[in-house]
């Protein structure tokens, strides 16, 4: 009797030990990764305060403030797994890039944060977004972009940069096309060039008599 | 969980929840500001029906010739009372093959026009159902 109750306690013991071995290296582990969560926190924080979203996110920090203090006090948040942590992190800092080069790359600071008037109900579906597709398209778009720099700063736009140009509209997705274009039609406004007078692949014809005119 | 670590998921859950908000706000309206210079003849052409009106010409944005248009009207007598026309006009890109088509209304009273744009080249796809107002001389496109 007395050997089976010590068999019975050596086990309990054993499973304790097991048990409480398995605790610990999770524990330990969630603090390594707590802490280099944190630190991704930070950079992902300090990268968000430029440009126009600044205020927005303030203010929107602001109320989070507000209710941290009530749902601490309260002690009733559900936690979310580490891996939902990570995972939506690792997101945001993917969105948040995207964002910085598409959008911040466009305007100056004071222009941004002169935007702040939002009339479109239009929403931006990023979910369904392949990061590819998104990569390319911004890089693109910077080259895009970069001629119209050089066209703005020569005061011309020829006909070999429009043929360039014309190619890479053509690849952009919607958003960038957008970009692109606002850009384009902004310098237009602003008379920093002209659209070359003659379109390299178009010729000068007299009124047609068929559909392809030559055949 | 201490209240620190409580603390910390907090503050993740807020950023997350911060960004998903963000993505989320409206974007901004954005507007485009055409004129329209007719260089051809506008031209009538009646039927038993009604009357198609033909026009045509050049494309500025803030003086600055972008483009041509080609447009024609379908006036009618069924639709007399109105005193409007079924319009569309396509914007052809000056340079590359880029092209807007707008279809709408004309209304013969004011030279008033409303519409929105129903075709693009792939080029300017992200003005696909930009509303557009002003008159035949100058139209406005909020997208």
């Amino acid at each position: 009797m007395k050997l089976a109750k010590s068999l019975t306690l050596a086990t309990l013991a054993l499973g304790l030990l097991g048990i409480g071995s398995i605790t610990g290296s999770y524990l330990a582990l969630s603090t390594i990764d707590f802490n280099s969560l944190e630190q991704r926190i930070s950079q992902v924080e300090n990268r968000s305060t430029l440009g126009v979203l600044a205020d927005e996110i303030k203010l929107l920090k602001q109320r989070f403030d507000e209710l941290e203090v009530n749902i601490t006090s309260h002690q009733d948040i559900s936690p979310l797994s580490q891996s939902d942590y990570s995972n939506s992190l690792a997101d945001l800092e993917v969105r948040q890039s995207k964002l910085e080069t598409e959008f911040y790359s466009l305007f100056s600071e004071q222009e941004l944060q002169a935007e702040s008037d939002p009339l479109s109900t239009e929403v931006v579906n990023t979910q369904d977004d392949n990061n590819d597709q998104v990569y390319a398209s911004r890089e693109q778009l910077q080259a895009g972009i970069e001629l119209l720099d050089q066209a703005s700063l020569s005061g011309a736009l020829d006909n070999a940069s429009m043929d360039q140009l014309n190619i890479i509209v053509e690849q952009l997705d919607r958003e960038s096309k957008k970009r692109f274009w606002e850009r384009m039609f902004a310098d237009l406004q602003a008379g920093k060039y002209q659209l070359p007078d003659k379109d390299s692949a178009a010729d000068y014809y007299e009124l047609p008599n068929s559909e392809v005119v030559g055949e | 969980m201490d209240s620190t670590s409580r603390k910390k998921l907090f503050k993740l859950k807020s950023l997350i929840f911060v960004f998903a908000s963000l993505f989320s706000l409206p974007i901004f309206a954005g507007t485009l500001n055409f004129d329209f210079v007719r260089t051809s003849t506008l031209t009538n052409v009646d039927d038993a029906e009604g009357r198609w009106q033909f026009s045509g010409g050049k494309v500025y944005l803030s003086g600055n010739h972008v483009g041509y248009f080609v447009s024609k009207k379908r006036v009618s007598f069924g639709a007399s009372p109105v005193n409007r026309a079924a319009l569309e006009t396509t914007i052809i890109w000056k340079y590359g093959d880029h092209n807007i088509t707008v279809q709408g209304t004309h209304y013969f009273g004011t030279g008033t026009e409303q519409g929105s744009v129903s075709a693009t080249s792939s080029a300017f796809s992200y003005l696909k159902d930009a509303n557009v107002s002003g008159t035949h001389q100058h139209l406005t496109f909020t997208y």
